[in-house]
């Protein structure tokens, strides 16, 4: 018989179990969960715990590292095959439309808010000073931007870009869509992830932002377009510019945990600000691809001043009634006042 | 020359500094739900941009190879193709990677073919909320820094300058942090470890047979000069030796090391090359038996200076 160490024989019993779960393991990565066979399936579990098991017991008694070493990585690899995530895509997408994005925004209230303030502010402000002195305006807005409008260009050309003269095929407008929506993601995103350095990217964003609303507006008033400018700015703004707004404000609130983590660690804040910035995150960019859609397709072919207004403000009424009514079932959240639609 | 002289006087110096204990590849340990902690090696920042670098390559060639099919195709007009062209670029973003690494467990394509993959810090399954954290950070933590240093500095100075801060918070925080982690890994709690790879050697103690243990008798005084740390320099010894058996080298070694341990434990026999081996494996055996013995009875002894083992060192 036998072996004369007591680790030796340790290992002699149980040897089988390990090579029959590493390779249910192997099966199960190479195939998928899915289709391990019956036995397979239900023997994994089990054997899983009885290899953690042997783990701690070797950990113990043996000084055979090679043991020691291959049970490791056995479980290792074993843990992660059992704690897979498995949900379906489906799933996932459905629980967050319905449940865990809108009680994200709820929640999320005050630094939406505090977005919404700054982007107020710049636009304020900028308005004054455009207002005061047209030059400013080719401070606040870029070039490529601005396509021709600007304090020089006539009433009549102005009015030519927000009534979209010469109306284009549709196959363009999907192009100018896709373009937008990829640009304005990318606001977005950089509004949301560089709120990570103490809040002041994204604070500088929401106050350019703002700025450049503040400008064209400004100009606009001057040539007595005002009113078919806030038209032509609707049928997307609303839903941009909120979009720009939750997405900034998923951004303070982590550079916020940065700056005043509280009593836990500044990790540990962020993970938590996390949980629900994400969300806000992922909100603005279902709500960018709907305002590239507005943007491309919508303000080009509807053109009636308060078919835009309807459509726009019709949008934002959508936001605000998704935001403050799904996901209510779990109750005690508060009402949604300060949605700045 | 008397530069030269400082700079020589200087070097050794700085090449005898000892190196920290303890100061081996970074490991993270996970604690599952099962209560037995795991240890996992730590992906180094080389094997992830590489992944990175894999990923990046199969993303441009797959958004490339599309369009390429379209355009020889010809099914759609030259509008519709800008914008379908676009939406592939955005799709092969963050997308792919949230979208794989759901799906594969913890690794994109890249991740799978330099074996890493993402696991939770916290011991529970991997989570969606932290699959998307990571990857929507990816965006600004990589993608960005590295689209400017490719395409150069562009812009204006401030823009310039802030770009270059971020590149360098990008890049220390990684190199410090104890888990490698980047600031989307933080956030979602995940790390980055090498993809662990079961690996049963075989029992040094198994192949010894009863005639050598019966021909090699070692006494409880002779025993107790070592301890686990030199049973594993031996084991591991003896386990190089198997692919390389004939090799003259290999044979000297041995017959010296088995010349210092008899020495040590005061074994009074001279023993021909040929027994050398026997001898050392039969060692090896009463070695392992009398300290598993002893670490059973509450005495674990992690070196020959009897030094108390700490319950992480026997992990590794």
């Amino acid at each position: 018989m036998n072996a004369p160490i007591r680790s030796t024989r340790f290992r002699d019993e149980r040897e089988a179990d390990w090579k029959r779960l590493a390779a249910i393991v192997e099966a199960a990565e190479k195939r998928g969960l899915s289709r391990l066979s019956f036995d397979d399936a239900r023997d994994l579990v089990l054997l899983y715990r009885q290899a953690t098991n042997s783990l701690s017991v070797a950990r113990e008694i043996s000084l055979d590292l090679a043991v020691v070493r291959y049970l490791e990585s056995l479980c290792a690899r074993a843990y992660l095959v059992v704690y897979a995530p498995r949900e379906s895509l489906a799933g996932l997408v459905s629980r967050f439309f319905a449940r865990s994005a809108p009680q994200a925004v709820r929640r999320s209230l005050l630094p939406i808010a505090a977005a919404f303030a700054l982007t107020v502010f710049g636009a304020v402000a900028a308005y004054v000073l455009t207002a005061d002195d047209p030059n400013w305006f080719y401070a606040f807005v870029p070039g490529d931007l601005a396509s021709g409008r600007g304090p020089g260009a006539s009433a009549d050309a102005l009015r030519r870009v927000i009534y979209g003269e010469d109306v284009q095929p549709l196959g363009e407008l999907g192009a100018f869509a896709t373009y937008l929506f990829s640009h304005n993601t990318k606001v977005a995103l950089f509004a949301f992830a560089l709120g990570i350095v103490f809040c002041v990217p994204s604070v500088i964003l929401l106050l350019y932002n703002g700025a450049m609303l503040g400008a064209f507006v400004a100009i606009h008033v001057d040539k007595q377009l005002g009113l078919d400018f806030m038209g032509w700015l609707t049928i997307h703004g609303v839903t941009e510019l909120s979009a720009i707004i939750i997405a900034s404000a998923g951004g303070l609130s982590l550079g916020y945990a940065m700056l005043f983590p509280g009593l836990r660690s500044r990790s540990a804040a962020l993970r938590q600000a996390g949980q629900d910035a994400v969300k806000l995150a992922i909100v603005a960019a279902v709500m960018l691809v709907v305002a590239g859609v507005l943007e491309g397709i919508g303000r080009q072919l509807v053109t009636e001043f308060w078919a835009r207004l309807a459509i726009g403000w019709g949008a934002g009424l959508g936001w605000v009634a998704w935001f403050a009514l799904a996901g209510r079932d779990t109750g005690s959240a508060p009402v949604a006042d300060a949605e700045p639609v | 020359m008397a530069r030269w002289r400082r700079g020589g006087r200087s070097n050794p110096g700085a090449k005898a500094r000892p190196r920290p204990l303890g100061e081996g590849p970074k490991r993270l340990t996970l604690a599952p739900p099962e209560g037995v902690p795991l240890h996992l090696d730590v992906a180094g920042l080389a094997a992830r941009f590489g992944a990175q670098f894999v990923d990046f390559v199969i993303t441009t060639a797959a958004t490339i190879g599309i369009i390429l099919a379209l355009l020889f195709a010809n099914l759609v007009s030259g509008a519709a193709f800008t914008a379908i062209a676009t939406l592939l670029v955005l799709v092969f973003g963050t997308p792919y990677y949230v979208i794989s690494e759901l799906l594969m467990n913890g690794r994109t394509p890249g991740k799978k073919m330099l074996g890493l993959r993402v696991v939770s810090k916290d011991g529970s399954g991997l989570s969606t909320h932290q699959v998307v954290v990571r990857n929507l950070t990816k965006e600004v933590e990589v993608f960005l820094p590295a689209a400017f240093l490719l395409g150069g500095g562009e812009g204006s100075l401030w823009l310039n300058g802030f770009m270059l801060v971020w590149l360098v918070v990008v890049i220390a925080v990684p190199i410090r942090n104890k888990a490698n982690q980047r600031i989307g890994d933080l956030i979602a709690d995940t790390a980055v470890v090498l993809d662990p790879r079961p690996l049963l050697l075989p029992d040094v103690a198994e192949a010894v047979g009863r005639t050598a243990r019966e021909r090699f008798v070692f006494s409880t005084a002779q025993l107790e000069l070592y301890g686990a740390y030199e049973l594993q320099v031996l084991e591991r010894l003896l386990r190089g030796g198997e692919e390389t058996r004939d090799s003259r080298e290999r044979q000297k070694g041995l017959a010296r090391i088995g010349e210092r341990i008899r020495a040590k434990i005061g074994y009074g026999e001279d023993l021909p090359p040929a027994e050398e081996k026997a001898f050392l494996k039969s060692f090896y055996v009463a070695q392992r038996s009398f300290l598993e013995q002893k670490k059973l009875m509450g005495d674990a002894r992690a070196d020959k200076f009897h030094r108390e083992a700490e319950p992480a060192a026997d992990g590794r």
